[in-house]
């Protein structure tokens, strides 16, 4: 399912979620022509923060992804306290709520390699050109050779 | 234990399989975004996941 990333943003925003948008559409909004089809985002793990994904996300059927249906999984904050990388499918899409990232550490770690951006009729956090490129190095999939290319041209180039 | 950045992981460390993916981009698309504003780039690819979701459900084993 593509995301609608509209949406997704819309309701992380709305509800004052902190987070700051990693992956496809941070690569996207630099420049990217690469094409994403889920939001991937890195969640602060304050305790406030917690309470406010865990009541957010509640109204949109989130649930975990390439999993078999019909397993008890609640999203609460229990779950996100316990947890900390979730891959979802919500009723707007994939959503990938990472609270730490190969290569980028935490939230907190990210935020000196953020900036804000304007976007989708909003504002809100990606991490910056130069950490992005890091992130997808250090996940070392294949799939990312290419975008990590043109990235690192977007970055010679100077955005 | 906190996160400890890997000072060897950097944006510009050249990597040869890297430069052969460079050489091979055609960087033109890319060229069009970078004179775009990030309210733009946002607006393409809505644009582009409303093309997809529209039009992927019509691709079958039949009509490929």
């Amino acid at each position: 399912m593509i995301t609608d990333f509209e949406k997704a943003l819309r309701i992380l925003t709305e509800n004052k979620i902190e987070f700051i948008v990693v992956g496809g559409v941070a690569g996207t909004l630099h420049g990217s022509s690469f094409i994403t089809q889920d939001l991937d985002v890195v969640y602060s793990r304050s305790r406030e923060n917690i309470q406010r994904l865990a009541a957010t996300l509640q109204l949109y059927q989130p649930y975990l992804r390439n999993v078999a249906e019909g397993l008890p999984f609640r999203w609460d904050e229990k779950t996100i306290r316990n947890g900390l990388n979730f891959t979802l499918t919500t009723s707007f899409g994939d959503l990938d709520l990472l609270g730490e990232v190969a290569g980028g550490g935490t939230f907190i770690n990210l935020l000196p390699f953020s900036q804000e951006v304007s976007g989708f009729g909003l504002r809100f956090k990606i991490v910056n050109l130069e950490k992005l490129i890091v992130l997808k190095r250090a996940a070392g999939r294949p799939k990312d050779l290419a975008v990590i290319a043109e990235l690192q041209r977007i970055l010679g180039r100077g955005e | 234990m906190g996160y400890e950045p890997d000072p060897y992981l950097t944006a510009d460390a050249i990597d040869p399989v890297l430069e052969v993916f460079k050489r091979d981009l055609d960087f033109s698309l890319t060229e069009k975004n970078l004179r775009l504003t990030t309210d733009e780039r946002a607006q393409q690819l809505v644009n582009a996941t409303r093309f997809i979701r529209k039009f992927r459900p019509l691709v079958t084993p039949e009509n490929p």
